[in-house]
């Protein structure tokens, strides 16, 4: 099991995506969940810098009901909101 | 005072850097936030983020910093261990000057500091000068580099014991000699929500102060605009801008405004037609070569009877869900926008542990009713600085807890490991007794994970936090 999995590191840098979502057929693509987690160097500090609404949590929070909906259609929601086919060409960055 | 021109830029972010990348023939300057990208220690230090810095070394541009930490409106002496950091970024980019904001974001009472989780409006009273004014003193004295003050936004109503807006800042300025980051979009604001008009407080301030103006988009909520840096710059402010920087004769670099929650929603070639209005902006500063004079004194109004750290109390309190029992508890908790300030702060809140505990989040999203659990952690614990002191708290909350949630204890030790790994540049092993990397997809995936496979794991977590992640499945050795 475990020579399955890459120890390449991920050193690529990636979009600032909150929305991550996983294709659904991948199994144990441990890159791309370590990409999808690398959004954390973008917030270890203040993020203070403006005096209106943070929409992050709100955004994971509908996109999650919104995923669990339209999961059993094979169809997720990207960042843009925007249902989108699960298929080979789907790219978690995008 | 000689300082340089930086020109035409936008606000720096890593979820930005292929916009910036892509488009730097339009970007003469970046600015920095530099707390953004800082990790707070457990021994109450602070480092910035190595890999950013080195990326923001490399971005071919020039660099100017905006600090939004130790905002100087407040009767809380800066932080000098934050100011010796700026210290130091400010000599590694070369920034020709750095700015701060007119607000408070701390408060000291009987003894005890707590952060307020926004930058909130000072008293406007000759006596909250006197304090603004050490500040600013501290400041120029600590830094290498000359010292702004950004325009701040309040949504409270105007105040008869309180001085204008304009004259607030010119009275700073004055009496500290140090320059202005105009801040359109928030005096704009001021004026949808009530406040001075633009017009009015562009009248009333030394123009010839303004180094650096901010542009930025907003958004509307329960009646207010909204300083949420959300997307494209209105045309009304547009319109603004072009009335007012021609005025402004020492003006150094003109920055949009972006946050990254917000970016990703808006496409690349609207945000590459931002950039080219700020350059025809910044075509015309200084071309208006008339004489304007603003009045100078100090003005007849009565001065509260309330000092500025009952003030900072009583609306940092206010504004996070306590209730004040004072003539000044009451008369501000009358004011509409104490729950719209309220609502602000449970975002960024809730925010700050999305992003800071993306698994954890997922989970419990998918488990419970989160903004119940997240409203009685907001009782019960104020707001942290940082994101990361923000995360380990409501771990520590969730942990306390013991909510019965299948993989939430080993989730959240995943997590909390991380955060540590990250801001003290450790390593550490976390065994699993099943294999974690079914559950990590699956909530990825917005899903509950379902069945997973048993046995030993471990993983690796590297001082880079998740992007040092190994796995490996201990039965194989």
């Amino acid at each position: 099991m475990a020579s399955d999995i890459s120890r390449k590191i991920v050193r690529d840098s990636i979009t600032y995506d909150h929305i991550v979502v996983l294709p659904k057929d991948i199994s144990y693509n441990f890159e791309q969940i370590q990409a999808s987690m690398r959004n954390i160097l973008d917030i270890v500090g203040c993020p203070n810098c403006h005096s209106g609404k943070d929409i992050l949590f709100k955004d994971v929070y509908s996109i999650t009901r919104d995923i669990r909906r339209v999961f059993m259609n094979d169809f997720v929601i990207t960042k843009n909101l925007e249902p989108k086919s699960l298929g080979d060409s789907f790219n978690i960055s995008t | 005072m000689n300082i340089p021109d930086r020109g035409v830029g936008l606000t720096y972010f890593l979820s930005l850097e292929p916009f910036i990348q892509s488009n730097i023939d339009l970007i003469d300057v970046i600015e920095i936030e530099p707390q953004n990208f800082w990790h707070h220690t457990l021994s109450d230090e602070f480092k910035m983020d190595k890999e950013v810095m080195e990326k923001i070394k490399n971005i071919p541009c020039k660099k100017i910093i905006h600090s939004v930490s130790i905002p100087i409106g407040g009767t809380v002496i800066p932080d000098y261990k934050q100011i010796l950091l700026l210290n130091n970024i400010i000599k590694e980019i070369e920034s020709p000057w750095i700015s701060e904001h007119l607000s408070f974001n701390s408060v000291r009472y009987n003894g005890i500091m707590f952060n307020t989780g926004f930058l909130l409006p000072p008293i406007q009273s000759k006596r909250s000068v006197e304090y603004i004014s050490r500040n600013i003193n501290i400041l120029k004295d600590e830094f290498q580099v000359p010292f702004a003050i950004e325009t701040g936004v309040n949504y409270l109503k105007p105040n008869n014991n309180e001085v204008r807006d304009s004259e607030f800042v010119r009275m700073i300025v004055e009496r500290s000699e140090c320059g202005i980051l105009l801040d359109l979009h928030n005096i704009w604001a001021n004026e949808l929500n009530g406040r001075e008009k633009v017009e009015d407080f562009i009248s009333n301030i030394p123009l010839d102060k303004v180094w650096e103006v901010h542009l930025a988009g907003g958004t509307r909520e329960d009646n207010y605009w909204l300083d949420a840096h959300a997307g494209t710059i209105p045309d009304q402010l547009i319109e603004i801008a072009k009335n007012v920087i021609p005025r402004l004769r020492n003006l150094h670099a003109i920055i949009f405004e972006l946050y990254p929650s917000y970016a990703t929603k808006i496409e690349q070639n609207i945000l590459r037609e931002q950039l080219k209005i700020l350059h025809s902006l910044w075509d015309i500063r200084g071309s208006d070569i008339r004489e304007y004079s603003y009045e100078r004194g100090i003005y007849n109004y009565n001065e509260p009877d309330y000092i500025p750290e009952e003030w900072e109390y009583t609306l940092a309190r206010l504004v996070n869900g306590f209730k004040i029992n004072t003539l000044l508890g009451d008369r501000l908790s009358s004011d509409p926008a104490i729950p719209l300030y309220n609502k602000l702060i449970s975002s960024f809140r809730a925010s700050m542990i999305a992003r800071a505990l993306p698994l954890t989040t997922r989970l419990l999203m998918l488990s419970l009713d989160i903004e119940s659990i997240l409203s009685d952690f907001w009782k019960i614990d104020m707001p942290k600085l940082f994101t990361t002191d923000e995360a380990l708290s409501f771990i520590k909350y969730l942990e306390d807890l013991d909510l019965k949630i299948e993989y939430l204890k080993d989730i959240l030790t995943l997590e909390k490991t991380i955060l540590l790994c990250k801001i003290e540049d450790k390593n550490e092993i976390i065994y699993f007794k099943y294999n974690p990397l079914k559950v990590l997809e699956s909530l990825l995936k917005m899903q509950l994970p379902s069945s997973v496979e048993p046995g030993i794991f471990e993983i690796k977590i590297g001082e880079n936090g998740i992007s040092n992640i190994d796995i490996a499945d201990t039965n194989e050795r």
